[in-house]
């Protein structure tokens, strides 16, 4: 029994729930930062660290959260692991913490964080709340790495550039041009290219979605949450 | 049941509070060490883009200076600022001078300069810039060899007529639809060498007497 609603959990935080390509959270940073495989690895790695220890301590403090001091100690927490986060970059990935600027301490307001602790964590056992951290986290991690890989490939006709920002002088050879000569699709490093790569993302998951499963009714007018791409379930 | 669940809340609160100041204090004190040994790293690579190492970045040192109130303005700096000095093998070899120029398309372009003390420039380097992606942003290194162009240049070479873009006579390409981007680094590279050629043996001066402390391992 236990197995087969985790494997339903999976199946909802990496495909049928994805926080970005259904639920539309964690924009900002996924448009900002993925102009490179490198620094989608980076915040993505941060991301799911900071979810993982955001739900765990939520969930530990879970029956003593009144409605009331809910929000402000939620976000206590998350804001004390993003810190946490930021302090491990520095030390061990200097270079990186550079490059990733403001987004790393911004990762505190990243929805998803907030919406995982409050929906799921504090409803949850510390064992539950640590899966669902992991599943959530790796969905928006993967997708991190899909956007970043495609924008570095068509935005700078390179793939693992930067690495070295993460892993050091050995990664300084990982560098590889699979183009002829010296391309560039410029609209791919922009915020604008990113927009248009997700919306290309969520109509092919959609599609796919749509084939395999009924269709995903549309959110009836008036609903809760409009910023959908498709109903939460 | 209303003061149980006030005390319970009063409870979870502090816990948090507790829990989160601990893990920053004992992280910041963990990770304090090896910070400043990254920051050291990345700024001795950050200096050290400017310079010809030879491959031997264990022969250079580094130390820094205030830069005197009457440069900031012509080096485009708006409050205090430090400069370094190469030291090769602990003899004065170049200077490293930040210069910001305000004359760009989208604000401020944050150079780094290196000067050897035979006046020549040993490299520049586009620390920031916003200018735009596609025509002026060739001003970066990794863009395009543009900057390199520097190289090798002093305040005689070319002459001062010649510290100037094509399209204003001088000897520096321009880009195609971005003139204003490389007039504004061109101008300011000049300015920077100027403020050399007038603290050129300040900065010597104030350079030496650490070299017997950096002798001291």
């Amino acid at each position: 029994m236990k197995t087969e609603s985790s494997r339903q959990h999976i199946f909802d935080g990496l495909w049928r729930n994805h926080p970005v390509l259904v639920q539309l959270l964690g924009l900002s940073p996924l448009l900002a930062v993925t102009t490179t495989l490198a620094n989608a690895l980076g915040l993505g790695v941060a991301t799911l660290a900071v979810l993982i220890g955001s739900s765990i301590t939520s969930s530990i403090l879970r029956r003593h959260l009144s409605e009331t001091l809910q929000l402000p100690i939620l976000s206590l927490l998350i804001a004390a692991w993003v810190t946490a986060a930021e302090l491990i970059v520095r030390a061990y990935a200097y270079p990186l913490s550079q490059e990733l600027g403001v987004f790393l301490p911004l990762i505190a307001c990243n929805c998803m964080l907030l919406d995982r602790a409050q929906n799921f964590a504090i409803r949850n056992t510390v064992g539950r709340a640590t899966l669902d951290a992991v599943i959530v986290g790796s969905g928006f991690l993967s997708l991190m790495l899909v956007v970043g890989a495609i924008r570095e490939l068509f935005g700078r006709g390179t793939l693992f550039a930067d690495m070295y920002l993460i892993f050091g002088d050995i990664a300084l050879n990982w560098v590889r041009r699979p183009f002829n000569g010296d391309y560039q699709m410029l609209i791919a490093s922009m915020p604008a290219g990113g927009f248009l790569l997700i919306g290309f993302l969520i109509a092919i998951k959609n599609l796919i979605y749509n084939r395999r499963h009924r269709p995903i009714d549309v959110p009836k007018p008036g609903a809760k949450r409009v910023r959908t791409t498709g109903k939460i379930i | 049941m209303m003061t149980k669940t006030t005390t319970s809340s009063a409870l979870a609160l502090t816990l948090a509070a507790v829990f989160a100041s601990l893990l920053i204090a004992s992280l910041e004190m963990l990770t304090r060490e090896r910070a400043s040994a990254s920051k050291a790293a990345a700024e001795l690579s950050y200096l050290g883009q400017v310079l010809d190492m030879d491959n031997q970045p264990a022969a250079f040192t580094f130390v820094s200076l205030p830069i005197d109130n009457r440069y900031l303005e012509a080096l485009g700096l708006g409050e205090a600022a430090q400069m370094h000095i190469a030291l090769r093998n602990g003899e004065p070899y170049a200077a490293i001078v930040p210069s910001v120029s305000n004359t760009g398309y989208g604000g401020a372009i944050k150079l780094l300069v290196g000067i050897d003390f035979s006046a020549r420039i040993t490299a520049v380097r586009i620390v920031s810039h916003r200018e735009t992606k596609g025509l002026g942003d060739k001003i970066e290194s990794q863009q395009s060899d543009w900057i390199d162009s520097f190289k090798r240049r002093s305040l005689n070479n070319p002459k001062p007529s010649g510290w100037a873009i094509k399209a204003d006579g001088g000897i520096y390409d321009q880009f195609t639809g971005a003139t204003i981007t490389p007039r504004a680094v061109v101008r300011q590279v000049a300015a920077t060498l100027e403020v050399f050629a007038a603290a050129r043996l300040t900065w010597l001066a104030d350079s030496a007497p650490r070299e017997s402390l950096d002798v001291d391992p």
